[in-house]
């Protein structure tokens, strides 16, 4: 098979990373363009959430290589007016793969008013205070962390086209212009607002718009950067075919408005953490269930529960009420579980401050 | 609160009756008002039922739309409106041979494509990808799949048999 022919406008991380995205999971189907920009900023230190991990993963990019130019990122900072920092951490209360939600039973105990502080209970917290982990750290805790990294963007980027290239991603010799011809049967604008094309977010008609060409959410989380993994995953399995086009980006363009939603909720939630006023009809949504119900956001979201369950406790808000499933469960076991894993944390991430 | 039939109906071409009001059950103990009465409780309740209902509304649709049977009543029902998303995923269907699924907590894509592709629906183009496996790898893989039911199916008892061995408390 020839497969599609689509070229990307874009010579940064995004467009590089899509490019080396796309060619791995489409099994290198197709051609594949990269057109620069006629300029490109350069990129300084960047951030990256936790699902970079399964994109170096996919990539075979070696932790090793993104630690010689990065450091890992426990979460979320937010800083308040009074010089303090926040953090919503990345990870989990708890180990996942146990049993028996940490979350359900914390979001219990709070609703009665006997909860232990949050932060106490996350080993990503810990880590980001300065906790390192013992070499013999409990599987468990270690299955609990969670990070992303805050990397130079240049040799971030430098090594995603290197990943592309060795896919057999082409380069082209000559810059993007608006008049330019472009043999493809998709163009993809992942050009971060420089090439900046005339069509709405998402796919229409030959232009896809990705990352921060097609949203800009908040800085403090890239969100973009996640999107741009999504956007390859969904293009491949909605691979362009000449005469599906505008039926196929239709459906591209459902599952989009599906995940922009859940983006500008966590947006929502983040200027709010700042202390901004943002309108968020689907954040507002959130927060009823959350302080009528005790419920967390279960709707397709850029952040696990945990994320959300942070991120409503640093507002202060507390909920009126719990699942009443977990009224099966004793509240001594839970008061137990929580002591024992705080104490997992203290035993094999010394090293705070 | 109303559950099941007296919640909604939706004719039993296929029984997804029962699904329904488990799905109510579960959403009612989750938002169950033990705190007081709050109308965020029952919208909530009320918008993940809607979309529950929509999403089988479509499939059951989807018989009467693609039937071939030529009755008054079956060719009446062929020739009445149907869902926007309902139309879209035929459209979708029929040009690429891709499905969509809307709720991921009712019919999957295994579902969709049985009664497709057994009403007769044709994709005029397969996944592009799939030309990336050989043929016969892909015959083989299909014909592993044939046989494994097949003997799994030869070892079973008729379900008229299993019903009477299950009345018996076996």
């Amino acid at each position: 098979m020839n497969g599609p022919r689509i070229a990307i406008v874009g010579d940064g991380v995004e467009a590089w990373l899509f490019a080396a995205l796309f060619r791995q999971l489409s099994r290198r189907t197709g051609t594949l363009v990269v057109i620069p920009p006629p300029q490109r900023r350069e990129t300084g230190r960047i951030a990256l959430p936790p699902v970079v991990a399964d994109i170096h993963r996919l990539l075979r990019i070696a932790p090793d290589l993104i630690a010689g130019f990065g450091t890992p990122r426990y979460g979320i900072e937010i800083a308040i007016d009074d010089g303090s920092q926040m953090l919503i951490p990345y990870g989990s209360y708890g180990d996942p793969d146990e049993p028996g939600n940490l979350v359900n039973a914390w979001i219990r105990l709070h609703s009665e008013g006997d909860a232990p502080a949050l932060a106490g209970l996350s080993a990503n917290a810990a880590l980001a205070a300065g906790g390192s982990p013992r070499p013999d750290a409990d599987p468990h805790l270690l299955r609990s962390i969670v990070a992303g990294w805050d990397v130079d963007g240049e040799r971030y980027r430098a090594t995603l086209k290197d990943a592309a290239l060795a896919r057999g991603v082409e380069c082209s010799g000559s810059a993007f212009a608006p008049d330019t011809l472009i043999d493809a049967d998709l163009i993809v604008d992942a050009s971060e607002g420089h090439a900046a094309p005339q069509s709405g977010v998402g796919w229409h008609g030959r232009w896809l718009r990705i990352g921060t060409a097609a949203h800009r959410l908040h800085d403090a989380e890239p969100f973009a950067i996640a999107a741009v993994f999504s956007a390859a995953a969904r293009l491949v399995s909605l691979l362009p075919r000449p005469d599906a086009m505008a039926l196929l980006a239709r459906e591209y363009n459902r599952q989009l408005a599906i995940e922009l939603e859940g983006m500008e909720a966590a947006s929502a939630m983040l200027e709010r953490l700042f202390g901004q006023e943002a309108r968020s009809v689907a954040l507002d949504r959130h927060e009823a269930r959350y302080r009528i119900a005790g419920l967390l956001p279960a709707d397709p979201q850029p952040w696990t529960r945990d994320m959300w369950l942070s991120a409503f406790d640093a507002m202060g808000w507390r909920p009126e009420r719990y699942d009443p499933n977990l009224d099966r469960f004793d509240t001594d076991r839970s008061t137990r579980r929580f002591d024992e894993w705080a104490a997992l944390i203290d035993r094999y991430l010394p090293g705070r401050p | 609160v109303a559950i099941g039939l007296s919640g909604g109906f939706l004719e039993p071409l296929e029984s997804t009756s029962i699904n329904l009001i488990e799905r109510g059950i579960s959403q009612l103990v989750q938002l169950f008002p033990s705190g007081g009465l709050n109308p965020v409780l029952a919208e909530e309740y009320d918008r993940y039922m809607v979309n529950a209902f929509a999403g089988i509304r479509d499939f059951v649709i989807l018989h009467y739309r693609l039937g071939r049977r030529t009755e008054p009543f079956w060719r009446a029902m062929r020739e009445q409106p149907i869902p926007d998303s309902l139309a879209e995923q035929i459209e979708l269907f029929e040009a690429t041979g891709e499905i969509a699924i809307r709720d991921p907590e009712s019919f999957g894509e295994p579902s969709w494509a049985a009664i497709l592709f057994g009403l007769g629906a044709r994709a005029s183009a397969h996944h592009p990808l799939a030309d990336c496996e050989p043929r016969e790898a892909i015959e083989r893989h299909l014909a592993r799949g044939r046989d494994l039911i097949a003997q799994h199916a030869g070892g079973m008892p008729p379900h008229r048999r299993f019903i009477e061995h299950m009345v018996q408390g076996g």
